[in-house]
């Protein structure tokens, strides 16, 4: 049943640039891309607990390293890989200092980090432009566009799948559950949350690196600010932190939100949304694939895979 | 004064107690014994309003408190020990001990606990402006119980008193439960220690998985061979 | 000379000023382990308001401030009463997801509320107090004074948690909410108290804010980012951690912006995470 569907799906998001609908397809491109965030996001935070806010600094490293290295002449794919390794590197790196930290404290100075980022992006002016933000070679990129960032979510959305049969994913959670106990029975905690955030980390490097070639542009706002920053988080959290499918589902609905509300409404959809946000937050704590209904449709058509 | 009505009580799907039936009269000290895991926190914690039972009612004064919020229960006179102490560490013995006069009618007595307690605990005025997350295992569990005697309890619950206590202290643990007692407070005592708390106590309880095995005088449970192989080890 | 002395003081009066934000998200936080994602609201909204009743009455922001307090209490207490409470019994994980949607999602909302009612542009109250020379150095009565009430506050905060039942029943709550209920306090209400005394404190720094720099509707998210790194810098729930946090970011800011202005913000975050590395659970955090 759920091969099936995902069959479907994947087939209809396959020939879908076929029907040359730019409107949709930029859409669904930022979708792929909050999807992938959201998803990644989650690989850490879903299944180990660590609620990682500093999540999309991988991403604004990523793509101003292939920003910045590709400008250089560096060949295209190389820059991509480039990209991606800046995030892992930045992971690795990160990572010693920041899992001393727990809970709270943990979230928040990962958030920092992405100030931190924003502000050296800024000011480093000589390198990166500043305010005035980094171009790359301009061309028409919307399909191979699409298609890369379909590529991208099938692999974290696959990858995730993987992890939850794995005895890898096993010991994610049992940090999650009880970090003392697992390091007690012998779990080698520091080696896995670093693992899971430099797999997070290169998700969200590469798609930063295909973000910057996509749209020509970037500065450190789009990458770094406060709400990109929140709101892959906040979809992981609103779909349903920890089981697969959740922050595809977090990503789609906010997205489809956000959409309706800017089309709808004149004055207020921000208000709206968050009010969206809220709400779901009150009265679905557990996210959206976790109240009942959802929940047993899910576990009927197989789509419910949780650590 | 306290009428534990079957109670059933769960842990998720889990049930920890099956139809627990008790009483305290006025003045009393009764025991609830039990091996590990045999519900005795959870059974006490229900008393206290920390946990809601599925069944069954508790009565405290002839009212019903098995749906009272826990610091409503504290003010009608029934005060737990916790077996974790639960002291506030960063605060000094003596603002621990002010925070357990914290409700009205206690708080206007406050002068008068204070002499009662430190004359049980002379220890803790030497150490009144030590920060309680600094003192000894001993004199932490001196705190908790004087913290518990500020509220001015008319039933006091203490959950395993003695653990982790040097035998000395131990004993002098017993002597100050039997004189608190003397000035007219209700004890309900949860031990493990089942010799010395028959020997202090009126009456006492057994729990075995999550229901009350047997009842009676203390002298007479003394005497019983069950109690005296599984739990005395005689 | 005169001029590291005049940075200095502009430096400690802008940490006061985070610190008298901060403290209150740090309170917040102690007591019901919520990060408050929607704290700088209730500063712009101080300082909104003080704008809003100036610009009607003309009459001292300051007083202003001290009018609005009761206001601000009420706010946050209800904030706290309908949005928070419902997600008290849940499991910590779940909690932590959950505080963090709806103090984002309440944080968005207000501020675009705001911004539709009040207009989206800068506000600032431009109220001026004469200024003196003391030696060589240039002292404005109103810097002046708003140091005084940011020292009086801060005294006043730490005599409030010391010396009342109410405050040290708010220690009692942070340092073991167990150990609280068990002496008969009500941690819920104590919770609901507690975000109104955050809100209390936010808006007097937005009064501050108000008259000394300027606010905007948009402005909450990245105050609150800053003042959560700042709680973070000096230990979550410590008093003393705040006021030493922010003024480290105060000073390093003031000092650095004079030499260059872009690079002050950057600084502040580069010492913030420099002071993690080394101390993780922040400088005065256990
Ligand atoms: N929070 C909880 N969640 C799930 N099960 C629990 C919880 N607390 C206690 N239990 C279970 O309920 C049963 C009774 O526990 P309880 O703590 O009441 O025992 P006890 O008699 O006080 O034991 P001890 O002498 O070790 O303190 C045990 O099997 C325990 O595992
Ligand atoms: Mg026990």
């Amino acid at each position: 049943m759920n091969r099936i569907i995902l069959g479907i799906v994947l087939l209809f998001l396959l020939i879908f640039p076929v029907f040359n609908l730019p409107y949709l397809n930029t859409f669904l491109i930022i979708l792929f891309m909050y999807i992938l965030l959201a998803e990644s996001y989650d690989i850490l935070g879903g299944y180990t607990g660590y609620i990682n806010m500093g999540h999309i600094a991988f991403f604004g490293i990523g793509a101003y390293t292939f920003g910045l290295l590709w400008n250089t002449g560096l060949s295209l794919y190389l820059s991509f890989l480039a990209g991606t390794l800046a995030a892992v590197v930045f992971a690795i790196l990160i990572s010693f200092p920041l899992f001393r930290l727990q809970g709270a404290y943990f979230s928040l100075a990962a958030f920092a980090l992405v100030k931190l980022m924003e502000h050296l992006t800024l000011n480093l002016s000589s390198i990166t432009h500043g305010s005035d933000g980094l171009k790359v070679l301009e061309g028409n990129r919307m399909i191979p566009m699409y298609y890369l960032s379909l590529l991208l979510v099938v692999a974290v959305v696959v990858v995730s799948f993987l992890i939850t049969r794995s005895r890898f994913g096993l010991a994610m959670a049992s940090v999650r559950e009880e970090e003392e106990i697992a390091f007690d029975f012998g779990v080698p905690v520091q080696r896995i949350k670093t693992t899971a955030m430099v797999i997070s980390a290169s998700f969200a490097g590469l798609m930063g690196s295909f973000y910057t070639w996509y749209t020509i542009f970037i500065n450190p706002s789009m990458v770094f600010g406060t709400e990109m920053a929140l709101m892959p988080i906040a979809m992981a959290m609103l779909g349903g932190s920890g089981v697969i499918i959740g922050p595809v589902i977090g990503a789609v609905f906010l997205l489809i939100v956000e959409e309706t509300l800017w089309t709808r409404f004149a004055y207020l959809h921000t208000a709206a949304y968050g009010l969206v946000i809220l709400l779901v937050g009150l009265f679905m704590p557990g996210g959206l694939v976790r109240l009942r209904p959802v929940r047993r449709f899910l576990i009927r058509v197989g789509l419910f895979k949780e650590l | 004064m306290l009428e534990i009505n079957g109670i059933e009580v769960f842990y998720g799907d889990y049930q920890a107690l099956f139809g627990v039936e008790a009483t305290v009269a006025s003045a009393e000290i009764v025991s609830l014994l039990g091996a590990n895991g045999a519900g005795k926190t959870t059974t006490i914690n229900t008393i206290c309003g920390f946990i809601r039972p599925r069944a069954g009612t508790i009565h405290f004064d002839n009212t019903i408190i098995h749906k009272m919020s826990a610091n409503k229960i504290v003010e009608k006179g029934l005060i737990q020990i916790p077996e974790e102490r639960m002291l506030f560490p960063d605060m000094t013995v003596l603002e621990n001990l002010q925070m357990g006069a914290y409700l009205g009618r206690a708080r206007k007595k406050l002068a008068d606990s204070m002499d009662w307690v430190y004359g049980l605990f002379p220890i803790l005025q030497k150490r009144q402006s030590q920060l309680a997350g600094t003192l000894s295992g001993g004199e932490q569990q001196m705190v908790a119980i004087g913290r518990g005697l500020m509220s001015l309890p008319r039933l006091l619950i203490l959950d395993e008193p003695s653990l982790g206590l040097a035998p000395m202290l131990v004993a002098e643990v017993f002597q100050v439960i039997q004189k608190i007692n003397q000035e007219g407070v209700a004890i309900l005592l949860v031990e493990q220690n089942v010799h010395q708390s028959l020997k202090i106590s009126n009456r006492a309880y057994l729990l075995e998985n999550g229901s009350i095995a047997m009842e009676g005088r203390a002298s007479e449970l003394l005497d019983r061979d069950y109690i005296r192989e599984s739990y005395l080890g005689i | 000379m005169e001029i590291a002395i005049q940075l200095v003081i502009a430096g400690i009066l802008q940490g006061g000023l985070y610190a008298l934000a901060a403290f209150g998200l740090s309170l917040i936080f102690g007591v019901s382990n919520v990060l408050n994602l929607a704290h700088g609201e209730f500063l712009m909204l101080g300082g909104l308001f003080c704008f809003l009743i100036f610009s009607a009455t003309g009459l001292n922001p300051f007083l202003i401030g001290l009018m609005i307090l009761p206001f601000a209490f009420f706010l946050g207490y209800i904030f706290d009463r309908f949005l928070m409470r419902p997600l008290a019994g849940k499991k910590e994980h779940i909690r932590l997801m959950s505080s963090i949607l709806v103090t984002l999602g309440a944080a968005l909302c207000i501020g675009d509320v705001t911004s539709f009612l009040a207009g989206a542009e800068e506000k600032g109250v431009d109220y001026s107090m004469p200024s003196f020379f003391w030696g060589d150095l240039y002292i404005s009565y109103l810097r002046l004074l708003a140091m005084v009430m940011i020292a009086g506050l801060t005294v006043g905060i730490h005599y409030y948690l010391k010396k009342t039942y109410t405050g040290r029943a708010l220690r009692a709550t942070t340092q073991n909410i167990r150990g609280a209920m068990l002496v008969g306090v009500d941690t819920s209400r104590i919770r609901s108290v507690t975000f109104g005394i955050g809100s209390m404190l936010a808006s007097i720094a937005g009064v501050f804010y108000v008259v000394l720099l300027s606010i905007s509707p948009d402005m909450g998210l990245t105050v609150t980012i800053k003042y959560l790194c700042i709680i973070v810098l000096g230990g979550l729930g410590s008093l003393i951690g705040s006021l030493v946090g922010g003024v480290i970011l105060g000073l390093t800011e003031s000092i650095v912006s004079y030499y260059n202005p872009h690079w002050g913000q950057t600084a502040a975050f580069l010492i913030l995470v420099l002071i993690l590395l080394i101390r993780p659970k922040g400088l005065f955090g256990k």
